[in-house]
């Protein structure tokens, strides 16, 4: 047998231990790389991050619960609809809608039936409230906002958080949401506040978009010129509100798809698979993302899942090239037919070793190293920087993985 | 070498060149057809398509990343429409092919596949009957996982009371049986409000993204404008007796 066909039998060899190794890596995204999934009872549709532990969320009797995926379990805490906890508060605070009651996490779940919630506001009820924080100091003194979406009106609370317990004070008269735009009226629907309290996403009924206005502080609203362009729901704002979180639903595919606009230019990127079908998504304070899905499981009928995502999984157009042709590596080793959106998610969603394991498979189709930036040493840093963040997500999955 | 012995998958054929993609296919039917094999991963929707007094088109919407465009693809009867939009949905283009577009007529495909009913459910045969035995009427979607649309099912009917339309009360497809049959045995609904909706014609409507939602049909046509979010039965009355306005006056 002569060199080179020894070449080809032992290329044909690797390829197919690496083919069958990846062969789990391949079956779905979500099972791959890097992301940590938690069974959950419920769809949790409108489910918000409380901490670093917890999610809210309401279930059909209309009481609220708080799921624990560091514990694994479920945390009663005050019956009242869709608790939303207190952005900048590390999920020692949520509030109630109706009527605006303040509770105490912890309190609460240590005594759920005999906790009483610290404040309550009657001049500001209904439903569908989202909360931003306006500001915060180090003395454990922060502003916030609070929209109450079903009637379109909001008002700021100072709150003064001493060890584990909490003041609040009203800061101001309720005020109604983009006074100065009158040609919203009935035509404005699920307006949500991003976490910063200075901009209200609404649903336009016309051209069933979602557009946005930012709030001045004086109350003043004004459209930026970025809308969402497809039919979506209840939009979330990442924490910074730099960006805004959604579905879109393929009604051939019959599932929901959670996309991200940057608020900016406008630029829509993928979060989930497309064939992932997602209920509702939610950011936490330290960037990390929150999706709550549906998973067909083997006995044919389907179960609920939390996934939670790194936030370096989603970045902004730094190193997209970079993470769309790890993505397209990972398409080749796996015979997917992937497009340009899927290999971004592929790419930035790869933990640190089967990156260097993808890059170092397909060296050889590999541009050149100097002038385009994608060569070999490139994607190595491009791959060593998930280093970090893969170490602390492995070692959060060690203790609470499924 | 592995790229090659692992074999690999390739770029979709859909080029920039919309207008030159479409023009090449000669049917209809496989235009839709190949639009939804090529574009199956990329960010494209089913779309529906109201026009005042034309039934309601199937069509295609699809998001271009790169030059930040929508493109909508639309047949009515034997005209295939192309529009082009920015993200404010304002039309950069807007193209009508008059060519018919002549294809074998496959009985099984149809642009718009109807749903046979199964079991308590709510298929495009029932919504067709249902818009033409009645004057108008309202649809209102539900799901046990949102709270407030169960009790927004007694709000709507106390509206429609009031204003005397006919009321269909429809279950999201994918609620779980245990949860609905909970809700029907502690009294929270009625078992006729548990009929779960199938109809593609109510997806195509995008009517899953927020419940609860109420769509409203008169004289045969459904409006383009849901009405979505829990509402007490003063707004309902208030919305319905507007959208009725613009129906008569042929805004979809």
């Amino acid at each position: 047998m002569n060199l080179k066909k020894l070449k080809i039998y032992f290329a044909f060899f690797i390829a197919a231990f690496v083919c069958r190794t990846w062969a789990e890596k391949c079956k779905d995204i979500s099972l791959s790389f890097g992301q940590q999934r938690f069974k959950i009872p419920k769809p949790m549709y409108w489910m918000q991050a409380s901490g670093d532990c917890r999610v809210s969320y309401t279930d059909s009797a209309g009481i609220s619960s708080m799921y624990n995926y560091c514990l694994k379990k479920v945390e009663d805490i005050t019956s009242n609809i869709d608790a939303f906890p207190v952005p900048g508060s590390k999920g020692k605070i949520y509030v109630h809608p109706d009527h605006t009651v303040f509770c105490s996490t912890e309190e609460v779940i240590k005594s759920p039936r005999h906790t009483r919630c610290h404040f309550g506001d009657k001049e500001l009820k209904g439903y569908y409230q989202s909360l931003g924080l306006i500001k915060s100091s180090q003395d454990g003194k922060s502003q916030i906002r609070i929209l109450m979406g079903s009637i379109g009106r909001y008002r700021d609370y100072e709150i003064v958080q001493n060890n584990n317990t909490f003041e609040v004070k009203p800061l101001g008269p309720v005020h109604k949401a983009c006074e100065n735009i009158s040609e919203l009226k009935l035509e404005r629907e699920l307006p949500i506040l991003s976490r910063d309290g200075t901009k209200f996403a609404f649903r336009d009924r016309n051209t069933r978009n979602t557009v946005i206005y930012s709030i001045n502080p004086q109350g003043l609203c004004q459209k930026l010129p970025v809308e969402i362009p497809f039919e979506t729901s209840k939009v979330a704002f990442t924490f910074g509100s730099e960006s805004v979180d959604f579905l879109v639903y393929n009604s051939d595919t019959k599932t929901r798809r959670l996309l991200r606009m940057d608020l900016e230019g406008g630029k829509i990127t993928a979060i989930s698979a497309p064939d992932e079908d997602v209920t509702y998504m939610t950011t936490r304070e330290d960037g990390k993302i929150l999706y709550a899905r549906r998973v067909k499981n083997l006995k044919g009928t389907f179960d609920n899942e939390l996934v939670l995502l790194d936030q370096n999984v989603i970045q902004k157009n730094k190193n997209a090239d970079h993470f769309k042709l790890i993505g397209y590596f990972w398409a080749n080793t796996c015979n997917k037919d992937i497009d340009e959106e899927m290999a971004l998610l592929v790419g930035q969603r790869v933990d640190v070793t089967s990156c260097h394991k993808l890059i170092t498979q397909n060296r050889s189709s590999m541009p050149k190293e100097s002038g385009e930036g994608k060569g070999f040493e490139a994607l190595a840093v491009v791959c060593n920087a998930k280093t970090e963040s893969q170490i602390k997500a492995s070692e959060l999955e060690g203790n609470i993985g499924r | 070498m592995l790229l090659f012995i692992c074999s690999f998958g390739h770029e979709p054929k859909v080029n920039s060149n919309f207008e030159t993609y479409i023009r090449n296919i000669s049917c209809k039917n496989q235009l839709v057809q190949k639009l939804s094999r090529d574009l199956k991963k990329r960010f494209w929707m089913p779309i529906a398509v109201s026009v005042a007094n034309k039934p309601l088109t199937k069509g295609i919407q699809f998001y271009d990343s790169t030059e930040e465009k929508l493109h909508q693809l639309y047949i009515s009867e034997n005209q295939t429409f192309y529009v082009e939009k920015n993200f404010q949905k304002k039309i950069i283009t807007k193209k009508i092919f008059n060519e018919k577009l002549y294809c074998k007529m496959d009985s099984k495909k149809s642009d718009l596949s109807i749903v046979e009913p199964e079991g308590n459910s709510f298929s495009d045969i029932d919504l067709h009957k249902t818009i033409r035995q009645h004057e108008w009427g309202v649809f209102y979607f539900w799901t046990p996982a949102m709270p407030l649309s169960i009790e927004g099912i007694s709000e709507i009917k106390k509206a429609m009371n009031k204003i005397k339309g006919h009321l269909v009360i429809l279950a999201d497809p994918k609620a779980e049986a245990l949860e609905i049959q909970n809700l029907i045995s502690t009294k929270k609904i009625s078992s006729a409000d548990a009929r779960r909706f199938t109809s593609n014609q109510l997806l195509l409507l995008d009517i899953k993204m927020h419940y609860p939602g109420i769509l409203v049909f008169k004289n045969g046509k459904i409006s383009n404008r849901s009405y979505l979010g829990f509402k007490k039965m003063e707004m309902y009355e208030k919305f319905l007796k507007l959208e009725l306005a613009q129906i008569e006056r042929g805004v979809f």
